[in-house]
């Protein structure tokens, strides 16, 4: 059973010139424990996704969705402020730049306690139990120490300006667990932070999820960093999502051309003997949203368009993926030359 | 810190001398002490400021001191209802605009705050007398109690005096004093209200956009607890730091309304005063009040200034650099 399910999720964005379509008819399906990661360049409608799940109010953005369900509850038919409730209490947001995500004029310790879950009143005697046991600090001692912060007592006691990228980042997380959620959602959560701490930060984020069968959904444009980390891959490409599958079978038989192309320029990187050698990129820019191709919208960069690509292909479900391309590449089409 | 306050006493000071210069100039031409040594002069004014003793007004033949005192107590307790009064509603207002920006909510309370600060005080102080005061007589028009009550002043402030006199018709007397503050709260807070709202509004809307509020949003938690907890504090430096014009504003407006409603404060007081050429009464009015405005504006900017040091810590090391 999925724990979150959409289906058909759209954004639009009122502008001057119009409506325009952000994030065509996305669906998003996501099992406990699993980590997803959402890739593609920038500009392809990852983070407002993100945002579309979270139901982050902005002004000028509608969202809609043919369905919305998360742990069997259809949110759709609740109120916004039901809603925001619900998905406040099982999905946690982890934004681009942590610094700047962290209140600035509170103690990060304030903050921390800010997150902790309110004991109920019914639960009288685990509030003594609690008081006496573990207290308050205790608590947010043992969440820090979960996100492999060892001195406490300075992070505790300091304001976020004080405090560097990776620790405001560890910190990030910590408030985001403390609520015990089932979903992680990250928005390039590594992109700010130096190499070394990347992977501490992706090991952590690794382990909250393999214990506590909290499901991750990650935005990155660093497939190379991420590979290791991510079961099953998810290619944004113009709104749409162009192809989706597990881990294996994406990095060996890409279907769609433009992952093809993604996994083949982040292979030759790594390959040595290819340091001198010309790298295959793409040719052409991503399209513009105010004048989107009618036909599939990778058409134009594409090496293997034809006629048919005039139209705009469904998704196509194969065995282990899904993909949205008329002519889909063969198996080990990855490694041929030509 | 140190800087901070080295800074601010240098503010004062320079702002001070410059005040004394100018009301000197006032108080030779008035005096006609222009053929005299004009150093020993000035001493002689700076004895005379630093003991407070501006000589007697030759209306009432009282030590001006003495009746400046009386007066201002008045014009306090106005201006103190009146600022309360447009703190709370243009924090609430401004709050709420910037929660619904550009949306029908913000355009309603930025159009009626535009529309409000374009009417003239004076104009808006008669129609509410001829309206709520003559024509449908729900209150009083001018003045701050009523003729038929005799309070021996105590503290001062009307409200409180009626409240510590022990007849029997003091609550009654309580309740005509209230009467009297509505129309002239009214029309002075009117001003000081939209230009807080503005204020709020823009300071509050570029902190709601910071990823702090976006984060705060995403845990579910209710705009009220967002925008107190989150939204107001860091915006209060900048908040703070642009208060001065709404002192100012009421200062400036306190002398109209305290005319049109009759209200025995300093600015009927300094009108009079002008009226009949009492020299010493308006030199007196120029010193205290310029320097109780000084005063007022450079305590402003200082807690500005600390509030962004002890709330803001983005800014603390450029601060201490300065």
């Amino acid at each position: 059973m999925a724990l979150l399910d959409i289906r058909n999720l759209t954004v639009k964005i009122k502008t001057s010139e119009g409506i325009l379509t952000i994030v065509d008819k996305v669906s998003l399906t996501i099992n406990p424990g699993k980590i997803l990661a959402l890739a593609g360049a920038s500009g392809s409608g990852k983070s407002l996704v993100m945002q579309a799940i979270m139901m982050l109010r902005r002004d000028n953005v509608i969202y809609s969705a043919d369905r919305f369900k998360l742990d069997d509850k259809d949110l759709l038919k609740l109120s916004s402020h039901q809603r925001r409730k619900i998905i406040g209490e099982n999905i946690s947001f982890i934004m681009q730049e942590p610094k700047r995500s962290l209140d600035p004029s509170l103690k990060i310790k304030t903050q921390i306690y800010e997150v902790m879950p309110k004991i109920k009143w019914y639960r009288f005697f685990t509030r003594i139990k609690n008081l006496i046991k573990n207290t308050k600090r205790q608590t947010a001692i043992a969440l820090l120490h979960r996100s492999g912060i060892k001195d406490h007592s300075r992070i505790l006691n300091s304001y976020p300006s004080q405090l560097s990228d990776v620790e405001c980042q560890k910190v990030m997380i910590a408030m985001a667990v403390a609520s015990e959620p089932k979903i992680l959602l990250l928005d390039e959560p590594i992109v700010n932070l130096e190499i070394a701490s990347r992977f501490q930060v992706l090991k952590l984020l690794d382990k909250y999820s393999k214990n506590d069968e909290t499901s991750i959904i990650i935005i990155s444009n660093d497939i190379a960093s991420i590979y290791n980390f991510a079961d099953e891959f998810a290619f944004m490409y113009a709104g749409q999502i162009v192809e989706r599958g597990t881990r294996e079978q994406i990095f060996k038989n890409p279907r769609h051309p433009y992952t093809a192309s993604l996994i083949r320029s982040m292979m030759e990187m790594n390959n040595p003997d290819n340091a001198k050698k010309f790298i295959p990129v793409l040719t052409g820019k991503h399209p513009d949203y105010k004048h989107m191709p009618i036909g599939c919208r990778f058409g134009a960069r594409c090496r293997y368009a034809k006629r048919r690509c005039n139209n705009m292909p469904e998704i196509t479900m194969g065995k282990n993926s899904q993909y949205r391309c008329h002519f889909p590449l063969p198996d080990g089409a990855l490694y041929s030359d030509d | 810190m140190l800087v901070i306050i080295i800074k601010k006493l240098g503010m004062l000071l320079l702002s001070s001398i410059i005040l004394l210069i100018l009301t000197f100039w006032f108080y030779i031409r008035a005096n006609n002490l222009g053929n005299q040594d004009i150093f020993l002069q000035f001493l002689i004014y700076l004895n005379r400021i630093l003991r407070l003793d501006f000589g007697y007004s030759s209306m009432s033949f009282r030590p001006v001191t003495e009746e400046f005192a009386e007066f201002f107590i008045a014009t306090f307790e106005l201006c103190l209802i009146a600022m309360l009064v447009s703190v709370t509603v243009g924090l609430t207002m401004g709050c709420f605009a910037a929660l619904h920006r550009d949306r029908w909510m913000d355009g309603a309370i930025t159009n009626v705050s535009i529309f409000c600060s374009s009417i003239p005080i004076f104009w808006i102080a008669q129609l509410l007398i001829s309206t709520m005061a003559v024509s449908i007589d729900w209150v009083p028009c001018s003045g701050r109690i009523s003729l038929l009550y005799q309070i021996n002043p105590k503290t001062g402030f009307i409200l409180i005096d009626t409240l510590l006199d022990d007849s029997e018709y003091s609550l009654d007397a309580f309740l005509n004093a209230c009467t009297h503050f509505l129309l002239p709260v009214f029309s002075l807070a009117m001003l000081p209200t939209t230009e807080i709202i503005r204020i709020v509004r823009n300071s509050l809307y570029s902190v709601m956009q910071q990823n702090y509020i976006k984060v705060a949003f995403s845990r579910g938690w209710s705009s009220g607890h967002i925008i107190i907890r989150h939204g107001l504090k860091n915006a209060m430096p900048s908040i703070l730091g642009q208060c001065g014009s709404v002192l100012f504003l009421t200062f400036t407006s306190v002398i109209i309304v305290e005319n049109v409603f009759n209200w025995p404060g300093i600015g009927t007081w300094i009108i009079e005063a002008i009226r009949n050429s009492d020299t010493n009464v308006v030199n007196a009015y120029l010193v205290l009040i310029g320097f109780i405005f000084v005063i007022l504006n450079i305590f402003l900017e200082f807690i500005a200034d600390l509030s962004i040091i002890f709330l803001n810590r983005y800014e603390n090391e450029q601060i201490s650099k300065v």
